[in-house]
């Protein structure tokens, strides 16, 4: 999982229809929610939601841990290395 | 129908954009909609990365109102003052079928089901230009410009409402139509019910 | 000019006619458990408000033959208006008009064409798609009683049947109508359990509408329909008025595709609108059925709506969805149907499975049935795309 925090920026953008956005235009650490970040929504959170089982087989039941996990790039990352 | 002037109109076909008969975009043939769409997002500056989040339906109409709602037409109204009445006939179909193809592979997509309604592209248009005035969505067989009329004088007369889009939107396989028609009270041109039939009726 | 409701009807998980309804609602008995006619992998893990008449009880029920193609929205439907139109007299010299409200259409039909295609690569059920639009549910309901001058759909959500009240009353109101059935019907689907399933909205027990630890809704189906005369019809034919609808508003909550905003934008422009149409203050409201969903995102932000309009004066509130499931296009409807019955008897529904007041909220919902003179019922309907409306509906 040496990639893992750039695949998982590439999916963000593919999984997200974010065509605006190129992998340079966000950190690992950028907040993925809110006006300070890259302005992610709650349906957003639900697609990651999938993206998280679909992906990395990771079930996330209740879609308030959504907003720690998805926090950033970085604690997504965390987030499956811990878990897998 | 009283009162009630067509001051200006859009359209969205598969070979382009218009607005009041001019051209404003050409599709290029050799293109499928959606990158054709994708170049209308860029040629008109909408600069609303949103945008590529909507579904086909919603694309349209956020393309056929952004050319209705100039900054001059919203700045004549309050938040209240404009009601959207959209319609077509086969509803979010397209989504719909997304919808179903995905659950029944194994997970549906959250934001694929959100646009399995029509009245989504009510609500997308609303925060876009930010109106709260009423609205509503009919399902029709035909395209049914004198009820669009007669529905948009009823609202002028019983609520806020002072200017209204009224407007039919289709988008699925390769149907690709949006008509819509800015209805005011101040104006030159009576809307009637032939002059909007004949308006979705030409091929420009 | 005031609009008369002069019949009314339901099919709802809690009963098929108005009386078992009213029952239900009396003896506090939910309709939500077990589906058993709906096909969906959702049908183990979840509870559903299901009407239990499957399509062939219904065809009988009604003398459609077997093989007709007709969706379970159309049935039910057709079930519904049938009750409303035996309590009035018919009249071919009045212009009638038929305004059903529905978000899935036909979609029962298309779902069994596509399982037999895709489990056993079958597709002699092709015909069953022509039933799938929104448009052909009210056109069944149409053909199968004749006589209408004036037929319409609308799919606006949650809020698709309220806005065919309001609809059919401005319709009657500019005199284009001198009758006019209004309301909804939505079946159970597996496109929209799946689709909401997605959303993570739906809570797997019993829905806890306007409980701090409330995890979702139920779905239910179901349908209602109301029937509505102007005053100057009434005069000249033996309706019996059973309540009258004198407000009604919608507004765009301009806010998300689904969510409704933390301040409930929407929802307090459509409920003071229709208190301004009705000319009725705050704090005339004897009841507010509320739309409470049991979802975090609808309570929260329909609480903040009922305390902008109402302040520190609440009347009683109560959501009815845990009797019936979250009925979607039919909810409107149906919650007006039971807006009148309390009307009419003057009870207050109780809002089922409450356990923990709101933090934010200085009240809890009704939670016994109670018995007070009532005289304008409050009803919100608040659908996905913003669509936000209200009614008023008054004693007979």
């Amino acid at each position: 999982m040496e990639n893992l925090e750039e695949n998982l920026k590439a999916q963000i953008i593919e999984q997200l229809n974010l065509e605006e956005l190129d992998l340079e235009d966000f950190g690992n650490d950028t907040p993925l929610f809110g006006d300070d970040g890259i302005g992610l929504d709650s349906i957003d959170a639900l697609e990651l939601i999938v993206l998280m089982e679909k992906d990395y087989d990771l079930k996330i039941a209740n879609p308030e841990d959504g907003s720690k996990i998805f926090r950033t790039v970085n604690t997504m990352a965390e987030f499956i290395r811990t878990n897998k | 129908m009283r009162n009630l002037n067509l001051t200006s109109w859009s359209k969205v076909t598969t070979t382009g954009i218009w607005k009041d008969a001019k051209s404003v975009f050409h599709f290029n043939e050799n293109e499928n909609t959606s990158s054709n769409l994708k170049q209308a997002y860029t040629n008109l500056n909408l600069s609303y990365p949103k945008f590529f989040k909507m579904d086909g339906l919603c694309k349209i109409g956020i393309l056929a109102s952004e050319l209705l709602f100039t900054d001059a037409v919203k700045e004549k109204y309050g938040d209240d003052e404009i009601a959207l009445i959209l319609s077509n006939s086969q509803s979010s179909l397209q989504s719909d079928a997304d919808h179903v193809k995905q659950y029944a592979e194994g997970t549906a997509s959250p934001a694929v089901f959100v646009y399995t309604l029509p009245n989504i592209t009510i609500g997308e248009i609303s925060i876009r230009h930010k109106l709260l005035g009423e609205s509503n969505f009919y399902i029709f067989e035909s395209f049914r410009s004198n009820q669009l009329l007669e529905q948009a004088a009823l609202l002028m007369s019983t609520t806020p409402t002072k200017a209204c889009l009224v407007g039919w939107l289709e988008y699925f396989g390769n149907t690709v139509e949006a008509v819509f028609f800015l209805l005011e009270k101040e104006g030159t041109n009576p809307a009637t019910s032939q002059l909007l039939d004949k308006i979705k009726d030409t091929i420009y | 000019m005031r609009i008369a409701i002069t019949g009314m009807s339901i099919v709802s998980a809690i009963g098929q006619n108005v009386d078992a309804n009213k029952e239900s609602l009396l003896a506090e008995k939910t309709g939500i458990g077990k589906a058993t006619l709906l096909q969906s992998r959702l049908t183990d893990t979840h509870l559903f408000g299901e009407v239990k008449i499957s399509n062939e009880q219904l065809k009988q029920e009604l003398n459609i033959s077997a093989d007709t193609l007709i969706s379970r929205t159309s049935l039910l439907g057709i079930k519904a208006v049938k009750e409303a139109l035996g309590q009035v007299s018919e009249n071919k010299t009045l212009r009638t008009g038929l305004i059903s409200g529905t978000s899935v259409g036909g979609m029962d039909r298309t779902e069994g064409f596509f399982r037999e295609k895709i489990k056993e690569g079958k597709t002699d059920r092709i015909t069953d798609l022509l039933t799938h639009d929104c448009g052909d549910t009210t056109d069944k309901i149409s053909e199968y009683f004749g006589g209408f001058t004036y037929v319409n759909t609308i799919s606006t959500a949650c809020s698709s049947s309220a806005n065919t009240i309001m609809m059919g009353a401005n319709l009657i109101k500019t005199g284009k109508l001198d009758r006019v059935i209004v309301g909804g019907i939505d079946p159970l689907s597996a496109f929209t359990a799946n689709g909401f399933n997605s959303l993570m909205i739906l809570d797997t027990e019993w829905c806890k509408p306007f409980s701090a630890n409330r995890k979702g809704l139920n779905l239910g189906e179901g349908a209602a329909f109301l029937i509505l005369e102007s005053d100057n019809v009434i005069k000249t034919n033996d309706s019996k008025i059973i309540g009258y609808v004198s407000g009604y508003a919608n507004a765009n909550d301009a806010y998300h595709q689904t969510a409704s905003s933390p301040d409930g934008r929407g929802a307090t422009m459509a409920m003071t609108n229709a208190l301004k149409m009705a000319g009725v203050n705050p704090s005339e409201i004897s009841y507010i059925n509320a739309h409470g969903t049991g979802t975090n995102n609808n309570d929260e932000s329909e609480s903040t709506a009922i305390n902008n309009v109402f302040g520190a004066a609440k009347p009683p509130i109560s959501s009815t969805k845990a009797y019936t499931g979250h009925t979607l296009g039919a909810a409107g409807a149906i919650e007006a149907v039971f807006s009148v019955l309390a009307l009419q008897n003057d009870w207050v529904f109780p809002n089922l499975n409450f356990q923990e007041q709101i933090a934010e909220n200085d009240w809890e919902p009704a939670l016994k049935m109670e018995d007070r003179p009532l005289k304008h019922v409050l009803s919100n309907s608040f659908g996905f795309g913003g669509n936000n409306s209200s009614l008023i509906l008054s004693k007979a």
